[in-house]
This record gives C-alpha cells, structure tokens and sequence, in this order.
C-alpha cells in the first residue's frame, strides 16, 4: 500500500499564522522602539537634574559657609525653594517650571552661649521628579550633606 | 505526454503579486521611517542636553571664579555700572549694582583685580582681569535672575551674585557667593 502524495496547491497564499507572526515582529519592534526612546529621555533627563542638584547644593553650600555667624539659618529653617528646571516649551514659547525642589537646614549647636560655641550645619535637599521609566520607583528623592561645621569665634 | 481526452495543464509561478510587494515596501518604508525619526530624536535630545550642560558648566566655572576672587580679596567694591565704576571708583561704591570688583593683594605686594561686569544691553556677563582690556570669560544670553534688580548685591554679610542664563531650551538659575577677608 502507497502512502497518500500530499500536493500543495501551487497557488495557495500564506496560512493566518504567517502574517500573524509578521505583525508580531513589527509590534515587537516597535514596542523595542518606544522603550529605547523613554530611555534616552529619561537618561538625559536625569543628566540635567543631577547637574542641577550639585548646582543647588554648590550654591546652599556656599551661602551657609560664607553667611556671617549671627545670621546662619535657624535649626530646620528652608533655606530655599524653586524648580529645578524650566524647560522652553517650544509650543508656547515660555519656560515651563517643573520637578519642585526645597533645601532645609539642619542646626546642631554645642557650647551654646559661650565663646567656644559650634555649629553643625546639615542641609538636606528635597525634590519630586518623574517615577519613570520604573512605575515602581519614588518619585521623591532625599539628599542630605556632609556636616559644615561653623565656629563663632 | 498528455493522456487522450485531458486537458493541458498551464504551470503557473508561485510568488508575490505586485500588490504584494507593493505592501511589503509600504510596511518596510514605515518601519524604516518609525526607527529613523526615534533615532533622529534620541540625537537630538542627547544634543540638547549636551548644550545645556555646557552653558550650565560655563556658570558653574564663572560662580567657582567669583567665589575663589571672593574668598581672597583684600578690598573689594560694588558699581552701578561700567559708566559709575569708571568715573570714580571711590565715590560712585553702592550697595548693589552691576559691577564688582574684587582686588587681591600678592605677597609682592602686587594688586590683582577681578571685574565682573554685567551689561543689561548687551546681557553679557564678563570677567576682566587688572583692566575692562583683558578678558577671562564671557556668559552670553545673561538676564536679571527674578526678584533681584541686579547682578551684584552685598547683603547678610555676603556678596552676592545672581543671574540667569536663557538658553536656547532651558533657562538657568545661577548664584554665586563670597564672603572677602575684609568681611569677616
């Protein structure tokens, strides 16, 4: 007994699985695509934040070092507040504000009152920026400085 | 050899049919364009942020100036302007204004002066060493930071600069401070 001889129709077209699988691609793609394309977003956003933090944390720095004793800030005063950036928006012309920031002060004082009075300064910086791109992630982030430490005399 | 009676078969060439191909080439001609423009994009907002940290860096350098001719200046003096400063620079000193001039002394005895100018028209701000001849950096784009009236202010014991970059995408906050030997 002969085994059956399969023949194909020589016209058939593709079966469904094969423009399936094709658009899959494409989907699959495109989905790389948009994920490559938040990245690099997200990349050069976090390059500008983070050189705007050391910016804002430079300049506080700064003012707490070289402000005359008598005025420091008082322990757990803001020192400032603003956005950290303000991006043109080409739609409208104007700069946007966004990602709020503030920077606060932490005071410890030793020797209060006396002549051999210390004070250790602590700033800490305080900003919101996008979760993205892992939902997961907090939006708020938390920096403090090293003690900056001020004597009276 | 055709049997008695059978028709004649006529081979046909399987393939795409133009209309076919002509789909193909849509959809690759998409694909194409979906990924170049994402590429397009991506280089170009790399090329954004790249131009905003130099003129980020470039104020950063100028505040690290202003602070290191701060900290070590053994007079300094604040001006209108570039007209006040150079009428009389002993009795035209204010408060605040858009001239600093921070002179420090070498153990020589050589007088070195560092002279920032900020000019509203031209919004540049410049920094001179000794003479307005001789200058050492320049910040293009420069307008007043909000809230403060001028570059240069002397208060809470300090002096002060504050100003603003207005780049092509960002505007950029900018303070510097210093506190001279003579204030402490």
């Amino acid at each position: 007994m002969q085994a059956p001889i399969i023949r194909r129709n020589p016209r058939a077209a593709f079966a469904l699985i094969d423009p399936l699988i094709g658009l899959l691609a494409v989907a699959t793609v495109m989905v790389g695509v948009l994920n490559f394309w938040r990245l690099a977003e997200y990349k050069c956003d976090r390059a500008r934040i983070d050189a705007r933090v050391t910016q804002i944390l430079r300049e506080s720095s700064d003012y707490a070092a070289y402000i005359s004793y008598d005025r420091l800030p008082a322990d757990g005063a803001q020192l400032r507040s603003g956005f950290l950036l303000h991006p043109l928006d080409p739609t409208t012309g104007t700069y946007k504000q966004i990602y709020p920031f503030s920077v606060t002060v932490a005071v410890t004082t030793t020797n209060a009152g006396t002549a051999a009075e210390v004070k250790e300064i602590v700033l800490t910086l305080t900003y919101n920026t996008n979760p993205q791109p892992v939902s997961t992630d907090s939006s708020r982030e938390t920096i403090r400085t090293n003690a900056l430490t001020r004597v009276k005399t | 050899m055709h049997s008695p009676g059978s028709k004649p078969r006529i081979s046909v060439p399987g393939g795409f049919t133009l209309i076919e191909a002509l789909v193909a080439l849509l959809l690759s001609a998409v694909a194409t364009g979906v990924i170049t423009d994402t590429l397009t994009g991506v280089l170009k907002r790399s090329y954004i942020t790249v131009e905003e940290t130099r003129a980020s860096d470039e104020s950063e350098r100028f505040a690290s100036s202003f602070t290191q001719a701060g900290k070590s200046a053994t007079s300094w003096a604040i001006y209108a302007d570039r007209t006040a400063y150079l009428a009389d620079p002993v009795a035209n000193v204010a408060v605040n204004g858009n001239v600093l001039v921070f002179v420090d002394q070498l153990p020589d005895a050589t007088l070195v002066a560092q002279i920032f100018v900020y000019d509203p028209v031209a919004q540049t701000l410049a920094r001179y060493e000794n003479s307005l001849d001789q200058q050492r950096s320049l910040l293009n784009k420069v307008v007043f930071t909000t809230g403060n009236p001028t570059v240069f202010a002397q208060d809470l014991g300090l002096v002060q600069a504050h100003w603003t970059v207005q780049s092509t995408y960002e505007l950029l906050d900018c303070e510097a401070y210093g506190t001279p030997l003579r204030m402490r």
